[in-house]
């Protein structure tokens, strides 16, 4: 990590929330700035270095989702959103739009901290790219193309492992069907989703532990797939 | 547009018979005359400049009912019986008078006239009709559009209602449950009571929210809001990401999961059937003891898969079970049991609009929750999966 202590922005217009959260994170001794309208934000965000956007969609003078749009014109900075919309839709459009991750309210603190953990450390890891993995009880490497579990080789086809390499290099993020459908066979087969399910079965089943409880492919109901370590 | 034409009512009679019926009408309606007038004249009660009247008379009524070319073959007729019939000498022509030419003439001219007139009658009624029919049509775009625009308008009102309750009800759920487990961490120092309480805080939340899913989710399959997105689904798939979600309830029981290797592809909704299943085990879980085995099984059936998850305990009471099925039987939301009633009313709508059926087995130890989903026309993915080629160097940029 930094030297210096990440600065995060929290634009959420409930009060409540917005405490609750800068709390929690200035706990973890992130440096927060609190905003509650989207006028605000984009200033904070022009004027001030912010390393990470916690994003609350419903706000007062517009929808969260045009301030992913505008900032993803120019900047690469990991957002978190946080959604009390239920349909999936609506996490879909935010995702496309360039959002990292999104946690449905009402969520647990622990766990919003154990993502915003994941995404500083995924944007501090980008400029390192990585080729070398570790989770659970596999280890990947991506430039001999070898995967080994327990020590012993595991055998991968040429498409698990692209799925497999996509996932680790978007690792803590919310990777949409639509997405990954793409990245592994162009857009001719965007609708044919199941390929993509029957692929991550596989990944599952050669590297999770327990693949009908997995704890590492984790499926994002209607919307996709998040790795996580 | 031409339809207008034989639906005016007062024209059908002339528009609908063939043009030699109304030739033969003509002719009818002069021997009629003639058979009418004759006595009369032969026995001298009428002259012939009544006589003549008369046919001028049957000319205008032929005119009227039977158009212009029988009005104008009628005037010929006429004429011509006229003279051999009525003028004397009878029953010969009589060619010196020149006069009858005049008689010819005055029953064309009224023939004419009186076809022109009703033709001109005739257009205008048809555009009239036609008219009418125009402003009927154009009324009624309007009250389909403004329908339209009422129902889209609704739809867009239950929808973003939908959305604000759900928006209004979970924000202060969300500081609810934030609240509580801060307090649970930044206290120094708690009492074991204080704990459990905030414990209990956390779960009554959680168990809050998963009941404003269910409510918010069954408000919108009811109005329809909801479209459902049937994709080839993999079971295995959805009950890990159920599992997941509901970590905090399942602390207390092992989970025992028993699937088919050969399971095929089952078409639903993911999330609606995320919905069921977090139901069903969360039930699951509430009506059987600590620490004990919470079985998820999928057996493949001749049409359909089943789906059971089934518990230890005591099951349910025979007349709680009878309750639920009475539910079921009512389909209604307005349940006095609490979190069961409408968690299951929600499983059997969701069922239902897959063509599923749901249904409560009760043992001697335990209980069941079963769905089925019919199995469909799977794709064979094992020969239609597109292969890759892989070429190390670019997919690792």
């Amino acid at each position: 990590m930094a030297t210096i202590n990440p600065s995060i922005l929290v634009v959420e217009d409930e009060p409540h929330i917005r405490r609750l959260v800068g709390k929690a994170l200035q706990e973890e001794s992130y440096l927060v700035i609190e905003a509650n309208k989207i006028q605000q934000a984009s200033d904070c965000l022009k004027n001030k270095t912010i390393d990470l956007l916690v994003l609350d969609l419903g706000l007062p003078d517009g929808d969260g989702l045009t301030l992913i749009q505008q900032l993803r014109l120019w900047s690469k900075l990991p957002i978190l959103v946080l959604s009390a919309r239920t349909q999936e839709q609506d996490k879909i459009k935010a995702l496309d739009a360039g959002a990292d991750d999104y946690l449905a309210k009402p969520f647990a603190m622990g766990e919003l901290l154990a993502r915003v953990r994941a995404l500083l450390r995924r944007s501090h890891a980008h400029t390192n790219k990585p080729t070398q993995f570790e989770f659970g009880e596999v280890i990947v490497d991506l430039q001999k193309m070898k995967i080994t579990r327990h020590n012993e080789s595991i055998h991968l086809t040429p498409t698990e492992f692209q799925l497999l390499s996509v996932f680790l290099l978007n690792s803590d993020r919310v990777l949409t069907q639509r997405y990954l459908l793409r990245e592994l066979w162009g857009s001719t087969f965007v609708e044919n989703s199941h390929y993509l399910r029957i692929y991550v079965r596989h990944l599952r089943q050669k590297l999770e532990k327990d693949p009908s409880q997995p704890c590492h492919f984790i499926t994002e109901t209607g919307i996709g797939y998040r790795f996580q370590w | 547009m031409k339809n207008w034409f034989l639906n005016v009512p007062a024209l059908s009679s002339l528009d609908k018979k063939a043009l030699w019926q109304r030739y033969l009408l003509a002719l009818l309606a002069i021997t009629l005359t003639i058979l009418l007038t004759l006595p009369l004249v032969i026995h001298s009660y009428l002259d012939l400049t009544n006589i003549a009247m008369l046919f001028l008379l049957m000319e205008v009524i032929i005119a009227v009912k039977l158009g212009r070319r029988p009005a104008i073959m009628a005037a010929f007729i006429t004429v011509i019986v006229f003279n051999y019939v009525y003028v004397p000498p009878r029953w010969e022509f009589n060619l010196s008078h020149t006069q009858y030419i005049i008689t010819l003439i005055v029953m064309l001219f009224v023939a004419l006239i009186i076809t022109q007139l009703t033709e001109e009658l005739r257009q205008l009624v048809v555009l009239a009709v036609g008219r009418e029919q125009q402003a009927l049509d154009l009324y009624r775009l309007e009250q389909e559009a403004q329908e339209t625009k009422l129902q889209i308008a609704a739809e867009r009102l239950r929808n973003s209602l939908l959305s604000a309750l759900s928006h209004d009800i979970r924000t202060p759920l969300t500081s609810i449950y934030g609240l509580a487990e801060s307090l649970k961490y930044s206290s120094t120092h708690l009492d074991s009571e204080a704990q459990q309480n905030l414990r209990e805080l956390q779960d009554q939340a959680f168990y809050l929210n998963n009941m404003v899913s269910n409510l918010l989710e069954m408000a919108r399959l009811q109005t329809g809001v909801i479209k459902i997105k049937k994709e080839w689904q993999l079971l295995d798939d959805v009950i890990g990401s159920s599992l997941n979600l509901l970590k905090p309830a399942l602390k207390n029981h092992l989970i025992k999961i028993d699937l088919p290797d050969d399971l095929p592809l089952i078409e639903f909704d993911a999330v609606l059937i995320e919905r069921v299943l977090c139901n069903l085990v969360e039930n699951a879980t509430k009506y059987s003891p600590l620490n004990s085995i919470l079985t998820i099984k999928a057996t493949i059936l001749a049409t359909d898969v089943e789906v059971c998850i089934s518990n230890e305990g005591d099951g349910f009471p025979a007349e709680k079970l009878q309750q639920l099925f009475e539910l079921f039987e009512r389909g209604a939301m307005e349940s006095s049991i609490p979190g069961v009633g409408l968690g299951l009313s929600i499983c059997r709508t969701i069922i239902e609009t897959h063509a599923g059926k749901i249904y409560i087995h009760n043992y001697p130890n335990g209980c069941s929750t079963c769905f089925t989903l019919p199995r469909g026309n799977p794709p064979s993915y094992k020969e239609s999966m597109p292969s890759l080629n892989l070429q190390p160097d670019n997919t690792l940029g």
